[in-house]
Order: structure tokens, then C-alpha cells, then sequence
């Protein structure tokens, strides 16, 4: 069973097990830090930077790294569905030969779970490596001169005065590859897989705004946060709250733009977008949920730099951890890059034959590029401007809108749609060789 | 009346008696209804009554009479002359494309071309039957011309057929 | 003899390693409909995407209307395409996100025509082609018979000069075959169309003008009928 399993995972290609590995090695590895974290104590025996060091921001410190978990999943989720059709008819014909409902559940499980576990072990590895360049032996310091004082801000991010038992990182790897096995169970349900070959997944159900509740309730909560008595939590269970609201919207949000753009267009390339959206807004929401909830992040980042700025706090302390933040919100983009890569490849591979025949027709290359473009574009863009608009949103209860406060977020809007933009246009372009070979007229073969 | 020509065409082969005819004609058309000892001899009469038969030799060995039959030239050109010109493509008794193409099979003669031709023919009549359907409005015409047509198609794609296992098994010239 | 618009010069073309022609020339004159037949595997649907200009020959020259194809640009070779030719496939057509009109107004949408307009084309093709009930239903709802006409509706819907048409009533009964077959050969004759057929049924072969038959790759020589 397992060989089968390998040889079904060498089927669905080097690439695909690649990305599964390295996703669940990133995820492990921000599991092990976090652990890290929790092991330190109140003071901890080293220098360390100060959202680490300082237990009050430490609980944010380590939420902030679990949420940074959800891009590398998301891409997980993305990369199991690779060749998703192909991989189901596979599994058909083993079905034909004999195999049960169980046993290719069974095989389904070992052909995500064997590149994770992998690749979760190898976030061990990572971690060690982290924990030197991020860590102990690092040298990166950085001196402010302020008032006559110099201070000096460590960058150690990765305690190493505390490492995670054995038993801890057991745990961490276990559970890793368990969430990896069950995010690949999420993305291939809503197939049958029966012995006459797959049947078609009916026409979803549109998806509906159950995200815009939990946006709701952290609006709601935003005035308790304010409070001087509140504990701790609050702002991050709103923040918790509103990101994952964004990221469920986003399907829906897909969905919704799809039938607004698909009566309203005369471009071929935009009508084609729209309707793959309202097709099935479920995949690109999900690749694009992540565009939205980085805006989001960043929309609230601004809005904290603003109110710095007018409050003319000009402790380096803050700047930096924003400062990290950007840099954070920055990979966490580039990730979001490789989703959406991921899934515009999965598209094109799983319409060779309808990809084929609008090239036969007629349909330049370009023109199917654009059509890529747009998809991405219409569920992204919209999610991002609200993302990076509620985010700056936060502004308010902190009270300053002077306009040079407002000038820093209307930039800051820029700055993340324009990335967004940017990055979608690069996520297509990655991916035109696969696009190049769907449009190939041998997909039209038939004799 | 084509028994004669296929019994030219087993001549073809070299000089036999009547009863090899008889067995050879049974052999050839499995699916048909078996000659009669009667038909052949009348064929035969008639055959060299119209000089495109002879009597090779009368042997007497102590049996029944048993008389052997050869083609004369005459006979070779009806022959040749028979299976040059395609049958009239229709729908009736097409018993004598089948004795055609069978006996064209045999002589391993340019099977290929023979039955490139055919199929011309038999098309260029779907063609006007197609085209006599299209004109008319009226149903129970189309529904008549249907039969014919379909018939068409069945002759047509058994023509295709042997032309398929003739090329498998290397007989066709292209 | 009319002036050829579509020719293929001794075209050679591989997939691989299996030779699907071997040296097929065919001329067809403007106007005509011809039909190419031959059994399966003979290389007819290859020869048909050959001229179509949407396969490339190994070797051997396609000339449309006095100019070889492939020496046009990939970018000019599309628009022509587009413009010039209408393309009937055999299977999996149509654009499975999108519905009847849609897929049909496709191709005007291309052309930059206006959406309304492109709607009103569309919606009319269907109707000539007896698909209108199907116009706002997926390809996934439809039956074989109902996808084929909408294929062939978009395939007519810019007014082709030269159509292509893969087995185009493959999936259809014969009352139905001959009302979709009729619909496209009046259009075409109406406009002057030429037609390109491939099939395999002898109907159709019947209701073009003449046939040519491939087999292994090459084109059979014309019969002799004295």
C-alpha cells in the first residue's frame, strides 16, 4: 500500500510533493518557535527582541506567528488539488482493478501524508537552522541614537536559551502532518470516485457570507478593546476574528463579482474570468482569501504607523516591530504569489481540452493569459481594497485623523493594491509554460 | 443472370467438373442458397451454347460420365468485361455485388480498385437520392427514399469493411 | 477549376512517433463542400486541423487563399482564424463555465463587437440551429446532440469563409443529423462558403459535393469509372 501510495505521489509529480513538503515545513517550523516562546520564562536569560522578550507582547508576538501558519496551509490546500483531475482518474482505474472506497481513502491519505511528514521533519531541521541565524550566534543588533542615548535593539527573534522538548517537537510534527492529511481530506472531497470514473463534482452552491457575522462581531468588539481594563485578548481575538471573517468572504466575494462583471462586460477574456468565478468561486477565493487578509494586516499596520506618527512617537521600538511586520506581510505576499500560481496552473491543467479548442478557435495566447489575469484580479482586488480599508479602519478608535495620518494610509492603500496587482500579473506570468502547453492543439487529439 | 460469370470465374482458376463447381460456388458464398446440381448444368449449357465454354475433356473410367469444363478466350473477356463494369448501385437483390466483389476477390485481381469504384458509384446515388429527399417536403416520399438510402449505406459499409480486411491482409494495391 | 482555397501540399505529420499523414495533398475550391473520409486512425481529423491552420506540418506547405499559413505570424495566424475560419471539434468544445449564448457569442466578443450585439447574433444562430431552449443552460446540462449544434452555431456565428467541421453530427440521430447538417450547408452555400467535412457517415459524405478518402495517412487515388 504504501509503495502504491509513493508511486501514485511520483505520479502526480516532483513539483506537487515538493510544495506539499515545503509547506508543512514552514507550518512546523512556526509551530516550533511559538513553542520556543511559550518555554521561555517571564525574563527570559537572553537578549531577545522586544516583542519577544517582553511577556505582555509575547502572547501577540506568538498568535502573530500562528497566524503566519495560514498562508503556508492555504498553499498546502492549493497544492493536493494539483492535478486533482488526473489523479482522479487514477483513482478510478484502481477502483476499476478492485480497490475499495476505503482503500483509496487509505491511499488519498498516505499521498499527502508521506510528503508531509517529510517535509514536517524537515521543519525541524529548518527551525535548528532558523534558531542560529535568528538566534544565538547572531550579530544583528541595531543602535538608534536618540536624546544623546544610544540604544541598542537585539533582532533575536528565535530564543535559544530554551528549546522545545523532544516530546514537544514530536508532537509538533505529528500534528502537523495530522492538520496537512486533513486539509488534503478537505480539498479532494466533493469527488466520487467510482469504478466508471469520476463523476462529475455538480455545479457548487454558491457560496454564502457567513464571513461578514465574524466581521460583524469584531466591529462590535472594537469599542471593549479600548477600554482600559480589558485584558489582553481582546484585540486579538478582533483581529483573530476579522481575519478569519476576511478569509471566508472571500469566496462569496468572488462569487458576487462574477455575476456583477459576466452581464456587464464585452471583453472575451473578463466574460471568461467571470464565469469561472461563478463557476466555482471556491478555489480562486481561497487562493486570493490570503491577498485579503495580508491587506488586512497591513491596513491595520498603517493605521498604527499613522498614529505614530502624529503622535510623534518616535520610539524605534515600534517602528521596528512595524517594521518586521511589513517584512512579515511581505513573505506572507510572496506565498500568496505561489497560491495563486498554484492554482492558475491547476486551472489550465484541468481545462487542457476546453483551453485547446479557444486556442483552435481563435483565442490568442494573450488574450487566455489576460483571462487569468482578470480571474485573479476580480476576486483579489476587491477583497484587498476591503481588507486594507477595514484594517485602516482601526485608525479611528485611535482617535487621529489629522490628515497627515490620512495621507500614510491613502499610501499605504496604494502601496497594497498595487502590490497585489503586481503580484497577480507575476503569478500569471510564472505559470505561462503551463499555459502554453493547455493551449497546445495535441490536446485536441482524438483519433 | 451473374451464376454464369461466377462460374466463369472459377474456371478462371483452371478446367473443373461440374460437381467442383457446384462445391466451389457453396464455398465461396457460405451465406447463400447452395447451387443446384441442376442450375449448374443448365448454366454450363448455356454457357457453351454461347461459346464462352468448352468441354476440355469427357473421362470414362468405368464411373458416370464426368465431363470437364475450361474457359475459352471468349469466355475469359465476358469475364473481365463483367467485373470492369460496376454494378448498378440499388437496394434489390444485391446478392450480385456481393457475387461480384467475391469472384473480383479470388482472382487476385486489382481488388482496390475495384472497390474504390464501387463505392463511387453507390455514393454518386446516395448523392442524388440525398439530393431528391431535399427537395421534397412531402414525408412519406423522404420515409420511401430512407429505405433506399439506407440500404445504400448498409452496401457501402460492407464495401468498406472489405476493403479493410482485404488491406489487412496486404491484397489492396494503393 | 476554380482557384484552391485551402491546400495541402504532400503534408507530413507526426505525433511522436506515429506518422498520422504520410504525404497528403488535397485541394479545395472556393465554394465547394467536400467531405474527407477514411477509417479511423487514418489521419482525416489531423489532416482537417492541418489546414485549419491550427496544427503545424512537419513538412509540406497549407495555403489559404493564395498564402501559406505558416509562414503568417502565431499573432496573424489566430486572427485569421478567427475571422476567416469556423471550427466544428469533435469533443469537449465548448466552454464548460459558460452557457449556450455565451459560448456562441465568443467569438464575436473577440472580434470586439459590442456584448448586446454579440447577444443578439448569438441568440439568433441558436434559434436557426434549433438549440434555443438550451441558449442559458452549461455544456454540462446539455445532451451530446444539443452541444453539437450550439458548436456548430458558434462555428457560423462570424460568417466564415471556410468551415471545418469534425464529424458534426456524430452524436446526433438521423433526423436530427440531416435538419443540423442542412442548417450548416445552406448557411454555407447561402454565403459561399467552403466546407470542409470530416466524417465517417455516408449521409454526409452523401450530401457533399464530392469526397476524398484517406486512408493510413495518405489520400486514395480518384477511381476510374469507364
Amino acid at each position: 500500500m504504501i509503495r502504491l501510495a509513493l508511486t501514485l505521489s511520483r505520479a502526480g509529480g516532483w513539483p506537487r510533493m515538493l510544495l506539499l513538503g515545503s509547506c508543512t515545513a514552514v507550518v512546523c517550523t512556526l509551530l516550533l518557535i511559538v513553542v520556543t516562546f511559550a518555554r521561555l520564562p517571564n525574563s527570559p536569560d537572553e537578549v531577545l527582541f522586544n516583542l519577544v522578550a517582553d511577556p505582555g507582547t509575547r502572547v501577540g508576538t506568538a498568535f502573530a506567528t500562528v497566524l503566519l501558519t495560514l498562508p503556508p496551509l492555504l498553499l498546502l490546500y492549493q497544492a493536493v488539488r494539483l492535478g486533482a483531475a488526473a489523479r482522479d482518474r487514477r483513482l478510478a482505474a484502481l477502483r476499476l482493478a478492485g480497490a475499495t472506497p476505503a482503500d483509496v481513502r487509505r491511499l488519498g491519505v498516505l499521498e499527502v501524508g508521506i510528503p508531509a511528514l517529510a517535509g514536517s521533519i524537515a521543519g525541524v531541521a529548518l527551525y535548528w537552522l532558523l534558531r542560529q541565524v535568528l538566534g544565538d550566534n547572531a550579530t544583528h543588533d541595531v543602535q538608534f541614537e536618540s536624546d544623546g542615548y544610544v540604544s541598542t535593539y537585539s533582532l533575536r527573534l528565535v530564543p535559544t536559551s530554551v528549546a522545545p522538548q523532544w516530546w514537544e517537537a514530536l508532537l509538533v510534527v505529528l500534528g502537523t502532518t495530522v492538520v496537512a492529511i486533513a486539509v488534503g481530506a478537505r480539498a479532494s472531497r466533493g469527488v466520487v470516485v467510482t469504478p466508471l470514473g469520476v463523476s462529475r463534482r455538480q455545479a457548487s452552491a454558491p457560496p454564502r457570507p457567513w464571513g461578514l457575522l465574524l466581521l460583524v462581531a469584531a466591529v462590535l468588539m472594537l469599542p471593549v478593546a479600548g477600554t482600559a481594563d480589558s485584558s489582553e485578548a481582546v484585540p486579538l481575538a478582533i483581529v483573530g476574528l476579522a481575519v478569519i471573517g476576511v478569509l471566508s468572504l472571500a469566496s462569496w466575494a468572488a462569487y458576487r463579482t462574477g455575476r456583477f462583471t459576466e452581464s456587464r462586460t464585452s471583453s472575451a477574456a473578463v466574460l471568461l474570468a467571470a464565469r469561472r468565478l461563478v463557476a466555482d468561486s471556491r478555489p480562486a477565493g481561497r487562493a486570493a482569501a490570503a491577498v485579503g487578509a495580508i491587506a488586512l494586516v497591513a491596513g491595520g499596520g498603517a493605521s498604527l504607523a499613522a498614529d505614530l506618527l502624529v503622535t510623534e512617537n518616535d520610539d524605534p521600538y515600534y517602528y521596528i516591530s512595524l517594521g518586521l511586520v511589513a517584512a512579515a506581510l511581505l513573505v506572507a505576499l510572496l506565498v500568496a504569489i505561489g497560491t495563486l500560481a498554484v492554482h492558475s496552473v491547476e486551472s489550465q491543467l484541468d481545462r487542457k481540452r476546453s483551453v485547446a479548442s479557444l486556442a483552435a478557435l481563435g483565442m490568442s495566447l494573450d488574450e487566455l493569459e489576460s483571462a487569468q489575469r482578470w480571474e485573479a484580479r476580480l476576486v483579489a482586488m476587491p477583497i484587498a481594497t476591503f481588507g486594507v480599508l477595514l484594517g485602516s479602519a482601526t485608525l479611528v478608535p485611535l482617535g487621529q485623523l489629522s490628515p497627515v495620518a490620512l495621507l500614510v494610509l491613502l499610501a499605504d492603500v496604494v502601496i497594497v493594491l498595487g502590490l497585489v496587482w503586481l503580484a497577480i500579473i507575476a503569478a500569471v506570468r510564472i505559470t505561462r509554460p503551463w499555459a502554453v502547453s493547455a493551449a497546445s492543439a495535441a490536446n485536441l487529439r482524438t483519433e | 443472370m451473374s451464376i454464369g460469370h461466377v462460374l466463369l470465374g472459377v474456371l478462371a482458376a483452371g478446367p473443373a467438373h461440374g460437381y467442383d463447381l457446384k462445391r466451389e460456388h457453396d464455398s465461396r458464398f457460405p451465406s447463400a442458397k447452395p447451387l443446384a446440381y441442376g442450375q449448374v448444368y443448365s448454366t454450363l449449357s448455356r454457357l457453351e451454347r454461347d461459346g464462352l465454354v468448352e468441354v476440355a475433356e469427357t473421362s470414362q473410367d468405368g464411373g458416370p460420365e464426368r465431363t470437364t469444363y475450361a474457359l475459352t478466350s471468349a469466355g475469359e473477356a465476358s469475364l473481365a468485361a463483367w467485373l470492369d463494369e460496376p454494378e448498378q448501385a440499388g437496394p434489390y437483390a444485391a446478392d450480385d455485388l456481393v457475387r461480384k466483389t467475391v469472384t473480383s476477390l479470388h482472382l487476385g485481381a486489382d481488388a482496390g480498385d475495384f472497390l474504390r469504384r464501387q463505392r463511387a458509384v453507390h455514393l454518386a446515388r446516395m448523392r442524388e437520392l440525398v439530393a431528391l429527399q431535399g427537395k421534397t417536403a412531402d414525408t412519406d416520399e423522404q420515409i420511401a427514399v430512407d429505405h433506399t438510402i439506407f440500404h445504400l449505406d448498409a452496401d457501402l459499409r460492407w464495401l468498406d469493411t472489405a476493403v479493410a480486411r482485404v488491406a489487412s491482409q496486404g491484397k489492396v494495391h494503393s | 477549376m476554380s482557384a484552391a482555397i485551402v491546400e495541402a501540399r504532400a503534408v507530413r505529420k507526426a505525433f511522436g512517433r506515429t506518422e498520422a499523414l504520410r504525404g497528403t495533398s488535397l485541394a479545395v475550391g472556393q465554394g465547394e463542400v467536400v467531405a474527407v473520409t477514411g477509417p479511423s486512425g487514418s489521419g482525416k481529423s489531423t489532416l482537417l486541423l492541418c489546414l485549419a491552420g491550427v496544427l503545424r506540418p512537419e513538412a509540406g506547405e497549407i495555403w489559404y487563399d493564395g498564402r501559406q499559413l505558416h509562414a503568417l505570424s502565431e499573432k496573424d495566424r489566430t486572427r485569421l482564424r478567427r475571422r476567416e475560419f469556423g471550427l466544428v471539434l469533435q469533443f469537449g468544445q465548448l466552454v464548460p463555465e459558460l452557457t449556450a449564448v455565451q459560448n456562441v457569442a465568443l467569438p464575436l466578443l473577440l472580434e470586439k463587437h459590442d456584448r448586446a450585439a454579440a447577444r443578439t447574433m448569438a441568440t439568433g444562430w441558436l434559434e436557426r440551429l434549433g438549440a434555443l431552449d438550451v441558449a442559458h443552460a452549461l455544456p454540462g446540462a446539455m445532451s451530446g446532440g444539443e452541444a453539437q449544434r450550439v458548436a456548430i452555431a458558434r462555428a457560423l456565428v462570424t460568417g466564415p469563409r471556410v468551415i471545418f467541421a469534425d464529424e458534426p453530427t456524430g452524436a446526433l440521430d438521423t433526423v436530427s443529423g440531416e435538419q443540423v447538417l442542412s442548417a450548416l450547408l445552406t448557411t454555407a452555400r447561402e454565403s459561399g462558403a467552403t466546407v470542409v467535412l470530416v466524417t465517417h457517415d455516408n449521409r454526409v459524405a452523401a450530401s457533399a459535393d464530392r469526397e476524398v478518402v484517406i486512408r493510413d495517412g495518405v489520400v486514395e487515388p480518384a477511381p476510374v469509372i469507364r
